[in-house]
């Protein structure tokens, strides 16, 4: 039993950091660490400076043109990046629809979407979630129905992160109504929003920010081409598109980066406490950074077992606990920074002097996205608890 | 970086597993002795004092074992912190250890006082005279207290800290026999002017200071090791109940409100199974700051942990959970100790 990194992670781990440190702009560091919101360009220069040297799509194996990192690796890749203030790779691209075509596309899908995938000169958004299918996906009602080589695909589509700024959308649709099992008659597609009949409406989120679509799609016509791996057996591959996009999620240097500012918010004057109130406000500090500890340690453990080629059911934990820190720090420094913390940047005005507010609101949703605390709870208990 | 036993660690486990299953099961035998012949008493101590010179992830393998089959020892305070005590000392007493290590004089540790932080001064007043020490005060919850053995004490002399080996059957040394709430044998010791010879004088001064600090860190470490053991088996006992006890016509399994529950108990038992390990691979840590820290830490998640585990497996089992016969009324109890030892250090 050793916590300690070998000497080639420890060399790997100084390379990126002096990596990150030549070659990320000042002002995305800047947003990043003030929890501001990004515009397109800085997200898309970060992914393109990452490219040059292979690095922005850590999870993809060397044969579909990733660096074929070990599990070890991408850890401590994720950590120096929010160690350093930079942002992730845009997980979308990266963490969502990349694997799923490196596992289940065609080699013509591959040869057309990967590189661009990578270079984000194609922006993916997700079009799963449905207003009537939430934490029960396979509740899907929007349909695709063949008509020669094209899908004609009607429905709506709800919760699309960064559609506005997206490209294509791969989505779950309804191909067979009939299905023994709703998770019976679902397909992949992919979708090129320039379609006629796709209308995608913003929708202004509690923290101020437009970061969330609708999208409404119309007599959409899809090319048979477009959907990957077989009709009807779209679950499968959304199966192991959201087994992908929980591993990782803990995202421990968030929380870090986020108690980073509560440390400083102590130490201003403008915060305005009084001593008992600082001393409290130092305490839950200090409770969430030993929770913090304790969760990079399962994180790793997590890891190891999955560098053993396990697949581990407690990577939920991962995504419960993170979570509950993360809310827990940005509660807390919204609490600490007092009223300067009060004014708001609404979606289009300037920046507000502090983003604390924003990013408590924006985090209320990181337990509601990406498989619900409750819905995780229920993987706990039946799949590892065995109840 | 690994989180997987040698081949050696996982032997040691299954011994360990072995002999605290059936100590559960016979609580009238004498572990000690067991635990002395199998060589578990000498585990962390040098070779040549008669130890095998093992680390602390075995200790902690030891300590887990322990809370699994929910049996008191005298492993903690004995091994863990007194052990620690003698081991680190400048000059370590190789008579004292090896006697410890074979099981023949057992060592209890004495450190807590009435109305003293753990971290604070010792009231216990020593002072020299002649060729000796004389000791005056009182240790209130010294756990495993045996009519032959020794006690290591924290005390002042002249404003600074000290440590000494004491034998109970020193002249002026009395106790008062008692429980504590999960069933440890514990005393309350009073040193009436207790005459000592100089080389009872384990540390004095810093040394001491540092000394007191390392065996009540290694006292955490084992604590929470053994706290992981005992959610493990609160867990296990709590979803077997789920399993098997039926209301409304269905296993409360079926509860979804009582499923989230059990998953709570499992993130928080991960949490301080991390804690755990990560205590046993700092312990030993010679940055002090750092290991100051990461003990401060354990203690944080493993006291919350205890609580958690061990008020959620009293109520899953319903009216069964407080019972003094029910194993898990009586591990909540003992979980309920370790919390509030580690909020107080």
């Amino acid at each position: 039993m050793d916590l300690r990194f070998s000497p080639e992670d420890i060399a790997f781990r100084d390379q990126v950091r002096a990596f990150v440190a030549q070659n990320l702009s000042p002002d995305t560091r800047r947003k990043v660490e003030q929890g501001r919101a990004l515009d397109k360009a800085d997200v898309v220069d970060w992914q393109r400076t990452l490219n040059r040297v292979g690095w922005a799509t850590p999870s993809w194996p060397a044969s579909a043109g990733g660096p074929g990192w070990s599990a070890v690796q991408r850890y401590i890749f994720m950590d120096e990046l929010y160690a350093a203030c930079a942002p992730e790779p845009l997980s979308f691209n990266v963490s969502m629809i990349g694997p799923v075509l490196i596992a289940y596309g065609s080699d013509e899908q591959k040869a057309r979407f990967l590189k661009a995938t990578a270079n984000l000169d194609i922006w993916w958004a997700q079009g799963f979630s449905e207003p009537g299918a939430g934490s029960d996906l396979a509740a899907l009602s929007a349909t695709a129905v063949r008509d020669g080589d094209h899908y004609v695909v009607n429905g709506q589509k709800l919760w699309q992160g960064m559609a506005h700024r997206a490209d294509w959308m791969f989505t779950l649709v309804r191909t067979d109504p009939n299905a023994a099992k709703k998770q019976g008659g679902i397909s992949f597609l992919l979708i090129d929003l320039k379609t006629p009949g796709v209308t995608i409406r913003p929708i202004i989120t509690i923290d101020g920010r437009h970061e969330v679509n609708e999208v409404f799609l119309d007599d959409v016509r899809v090319p048979v081409g477009d959907r990957v791996g077989e009709e009807n057996q779209g679950w499968t591959y959304a199966k192991y598109l959201l087994s992908n996009e929980r591993t990782g999620i803990a995202r421990i240097g968030m929380t870090r980066r986020i108690l980073a500012r509560v440390a400083d918010a102590l130490s201003s004057v403008e915060a305005g406490l009084t001593e008992a109130e600082r001393a409290r406000h130092a305490g839950e500090a200090t409770a969430i950074e030993a929770e913090l500890r304790a969760l990079e340690i399962t994180q790793l453990r997590v890891l190891a077992a999955q560098q053993a080629g396990q697949t581990d059911p407690r990577s939920s934990i991962l995504k419960i606990k993170g979570v509950e820190l993360r809310q827990a720090a940005s509660e807390l420094l919204l609490r600490v920074v007092g009223p300067v913390g009060y004014a708001f940047a609404y979606e289009g005005q300037d920046e507000a002097p502090s983003e604390a507010a924003s990013n408590y609101f924006t985090l209320r949703a990181a337990s509601i996205y990406g498989g619900a605390s409750e819905v995780q709870k229920n993987i706990i208990a039946s799949s590892v608890l065995g109840l | 970086m690994n989180f997987d036993l040698s081949e050696d660690q996982a032997m040691l486990k299954d011994t360990a597993e072995r002999l605290f299953a059936q100590a559960a099961g016979n609580p009238s035998g004498d572990l000690w002795a067991r635990m002395a012949e199998l060589g578990l008493l000498a585990a962390p101590f040098a070779e040549e004092d008669g130890g095998l010179g093992l680390g602390p992830v075995e200790t902690m393998i030891l300590a887990e074992a322990a809370g699994r089959a929910q049996v008191l020892t005298a492993y903690a305070g004995a091994i863990a912190a007194a052990g620690t005590a003698l081991r680190l000392a400048p000059v370590p007493p190789s008579a004292s250890i090896s006697s410890l290590a074979a099981g023949e004089v057992p060592v209890a540790w004495a450190h807590d006082e009435l109305g003293m932080a753990s971290g604070q001064a010792r009231r216990t007043r020593v002072r020299s005279s002649g060729e000796g020490w004389i000791v005056s005060g009182r240790k209130i919850n010294v756990t495993h207290v045996a009519e032959d053995g020794r006690l290591v004490v924290t005390a002042t002399a002249e404003g600074e800290p000290i440590l000494l080996i004491i034998p109970l059957d020193a002249q002026g040394v009395a106790r008062r026999d008692y429980h504590l709430f999960d069933g440890t044998p514990a005393s309350e010791v009073s040193f009436y002017e207790v005459t000592v010879d100089a080389t009872a004088a384990l540390a004095r001064g810093p040394e001491a200071e540092t000394l007191t600090e390392r065996a009540r860190e290694h006292l955490v470490a084992f604590r929470a090791a053994e706290a992981v053991g005992l959610m493990q088996a609160l867990l296990d006992a709590t979803l077997e109940h789920l399993k098997t006890r039926r209301q409304f016509g269905e296993p409360l399994s079926a509860f979804q409100a009582l499923r989230h529950r059990a998953a709570d108990m499992l993130v928080a038992l991960e949490q301080a199974r991390s804690m755990a390990m990560l205590a046993a691979l700092s312990v030993e840590e010679p940055d002090g700051v750092a290991r100051r820290k990461t003990i401060a830490q354990v203690r944080a998640v493993v006291g919350k942990a205890c609580k958690l585990v061990g008020q959620a497996a009293v109520q899953l089992h319903g009216g069964v959970g407080v019972t003094e016969e029910h194993p898990v009324g009586r591990g909540f109890r003992q979980l309920t100790l370790i919390d509030l030892e580690m909020e107080r250090g």
